[in-house]
């Protein structure tokens, strides 16, 4: 999108057109990010909105306007740990052996398989093998994935190297194909 | 299933998830109801001086409203009396303390701790004692020297021990005597004997205050405004009549909500007894438009009272350390400071910044970033919290770079080899995070030194794309560890370090991972 930074500049200067442009295309993302820590739809929704309520409040602060989509993701994942921790559902970095990773079975209890929406069953065992990887690869494989986003962007994204990207991205794919073919 | 038909059943499954139409225009009309109109900048982004000059008159006009609307203060001179006192909410005491028992613990237990010069952190001494005082030896020191904020009572230094920090330097030693009061509001109340105070400060307001200011004064307040931007601060003392001040009232264009204190007004104030490291992003504006620079600061709390207003709140302000006006970018630019965020982040104290492969022709450059002039090719700016904080180092050049942070509480964090070349021309990001993790298992003493890494081979640490992070246990035990983004903590592996030897592996683990749940 490289007209953005003007559509920024724009919306920085109190042009609801620009805001809105700015909200529609950057909505899968941040909404991919908030799901993709939450785990839970209901507070996906609830962080992505106030995801684009701080941001839009604070853009004049923005200084490079290139920089607005990162500057609006790291927004959004701060705002879901934050929310995660008031619920008491962020997990805790403990390294020791005997502390679980949250998997999939526990997935369904946070919400994320148990929607109203009736999944069918492959479906639900897709979406708890994504749910049950960890926290860097599960956004970066619903980028890949849902918003076939490459492996370039999403490291402009998230500020990261494309290596890391790619290897977090390859990890996670084996870790879902793997746990999909148990 | 062949990986294309693999990609789209996936993406069938997980678009379930994805987000409900519903959902844009809750966003949009959840941002045009609670976007802040102070948050907008106004346009002429190509006529910078137009845009600065406008804003900074609408801010003056602010205060100077307040100021006009309540006449002049009791002495006959002009605007209202404005109070500035140090204070502290009870949560920043709780905060405040715990931070106060760590770093001096750490100084009295471990030697490689004891405060130098360069450490940001101080408190004051003091010989008196005064009622409900209550004294808290820690051990490992015979003088028994107490700490700041020991009880919810007292706030007391002992007599005995004089940190040589730099805020404390110069200062007699018993010339500071603080109490803590219960109860609601704001809760300490400063005391201390009269100093020398400067005859003029500057103060720096931010549109945070000017705001709360212009709620109260009314919006028409804004208009009647004419007059210069001077006010009278009263600091509380022990003496029987308050000292009172008189101070420019300089609004800066473009601060975003930092109230900015000149360090000799801190000091006078005794604001360093409270002092907490800190970052700040400042900005100059030049013929080459604004330029950007994260500084190491000092935050504090101060309470603000406009008893003409009702205005009686306390807010955390940045106190700027002396060194501020040598940096002074370059010349021609304008001398103008921004606090644009004030973070809790911990300050950088120095960088080690490299472009090549560590094989091949290399420029390495070493430097304080938060106490000179910004390398070329590297910016690095202190995120505030709600981004996420952290550090994103902004690297311009081409091909592979090397990197190295130190932070002022003597973590460091090494990043030998980060692609900085990018196609696309924009300019790469390397955001650095920070974790907090526990260790599990037999405790290891604070201040014990540990290298935290992804990567190990033959018993050294390699640094992979997390890098490798230095630092020391924390005295609740825990490690903050400095990484690239998404480093996975299950493949983090802690060596602690003694006497320059490894003394103990600890591996995170992968806990055991239940199967997929599979709906028949």
């Amino acid at each position: 999108m490289q007209e953005e930074p003007l559509t920024v500049g724009r919306a920085q200067e109190g042009d609801d057109r620009a805001r809105e442009a700015l909200a529609r295309a950057w909505l899968p993302r941040v909404y991919g990010m908030a799901l993709s820590v939450t785990r839970l739809r209901e507070d996906a929704e609830e962080v992505t909105q106030e995801a684009f309520v701080r941001a839009f409040a604070r853009l004049g602060g923005l200084r490079r306007a290139e920089r607005f989509g990162p500057w609006l993701l790291a927004i959004t994942r701060r705002l879901a740990l934050d929310h995660l921790r008031a619920h008491r559902r962020q997990r805790t970095h403990v390294l020791a052996a005997s502390t679980a990773r949250v998997g999939p079975a526990s997935v369904g209890a946070a919400g994320v398989t148990s929607g109203p929406d009736g999944f069918d069953s492959d479906g639900e065992a897709v979406r708890a093998a994504w749910a049950g990887l960890p926290d860097g690869q599960r956004v970066i494989v619903w980028w890949s994935v849902n918003d076939g986003a490459t492996v370039r962007d999403i490291a402009t994204w998230l500020g990261c190297s494309k290596s890391r990207v790619d290897r977090l991205r390859r990890r996670g794919l084996d870790a879902m194909r793997k746990e999909l073919e148990r | 299933m062949n990986d294309h038909e693999r990609t789209e059943a996936w993406r069938d499954a997980l678009g379930d998830l994805a987000a409900p139409p519903h959902l844009l225009d809750d966003v949009l009309e959840a941002v045009r109801s609670e976007a802040a109109p102070t948050g907008r900048r106004p346009s002429g982004a190509a006529v910078p001086w137009l845009r600065w000059g406008a804003l900074a008159a609408t801010l003056l006009a602010a205060v100077g409203g307040v100021m006009w609307l309540n006449g002049p203060g009791d002495d006959g001179a002009e605007g209202p009396r404005v109070t500035f006192s140090a204070c502290a909410s009870a949560e920043a005491i709780d905060r405040l303390r715990a931070d106060a028992h760590a770093h001096v613990r750490q100084w009295l237990t471990n030697p490689l701790l004891r405060p130098t010069e360069s450490m940001p952190w101080a408190f004051a001494a003091s010989s008196r004692s005064a009622n409900e005082v209550r004294e808290l030896p820690l051990g490992g020191d015979p003088a028994g020297p107490t700490v700041p904020f020991v009880t919810t009572k007292l706030v007391s230094t002992g007599g005995h021990f004089a940190a040589p920090s730099a805020p404390t330097v110069g200062l007699p030693t018993t010339s500071v005597r603080s109490v803590v009061r219960l109860g609601t509001g704001w809760d300490v109340v400063r005391q201390w004997t009269a100093s020398a105070l400067a005859a003029e400060e500057a103060i720096v307001l931010g549109e945070q205050l000017l705001a709360r200011f212009r709620e109260r004064a009314g919006a028409d307040a804004v208009l009647a405004w004419q007059r210069s931007g001077v006010a009278y601060v009263e600091l509380a003392t022990d003496e029987p009549e308050p000292l009172r001040l008189r101070v420019s009232v300089a609004t800066q264009p473009g601060h975003d909500g930092s109230l900015v204190l000149t360090e000799a007004l801190a000091r006078a104030l005794r604001m360093h007894q409270f002092q907490l490291p800190g970052a700040i992003e400042l900005r100059t504006v030049s013929s080459d438009g604004p330029r950007e620079a994260p500084r190491a600061c000092f935050r504090a709390w101060l309470r603000v009272q406009v008893p003409e207003l009702g205005f009686d709140e306390g807010l955390e302000v940045a106190v700027e350390p002396p060194e501020w006006p040598s940096l002074a970018s370059t010349p021609g630019d304008e001398p103008e400071r921004f606090g644009v965020h004030l973070t809790g982040e911990p300050v950088l104290s120095g960088w080690t910044w490299g472009t090549g492969r560590t094989t091949g022709d290399s420029d390495v450059r070493r430097g304080a970033p938060v106490r000179g002039s910004d390398p070329d090719g590297l910016t690095l700016v202190p995120r505030p919290p709600e981004q996420g904080g952290g550090v994103d180092a902004v690297m311009e050049g081409p091909g592979a770079a090397r990197l190295a942070l130190y932070f002022a509480d003597g973590a460091g964090l090494f990043l030998p080899d980060i692609e900085v070349g990018g196609r696309s021309g924009s300019t790469p990001t390397q955001s650095i995070e920070r974790t907090t993790v526990r260790l599990p298992g037999e405790p290891v003493a604070p201040g014990t030194r540990v290298v935290l890494a992804e990567v190990w081979r033959g018993g050294e640490a390699i640094a992979g794309p997390a890098g490798i992070c230095v630092t020391r246990v924390a005295e609740d035990g825990t490690v903050s560890w400095l990484h690239t983004p998404w480093a996975d903590p299950d493949n983090l592996r802690i060596a602690v370090v003694q006497d320059d030897r490894v003394v103990r592996f600890i591996d995170g683990a992968q806990g055991p991972r239940p199967p997929a749940r599979r709906r028949r």
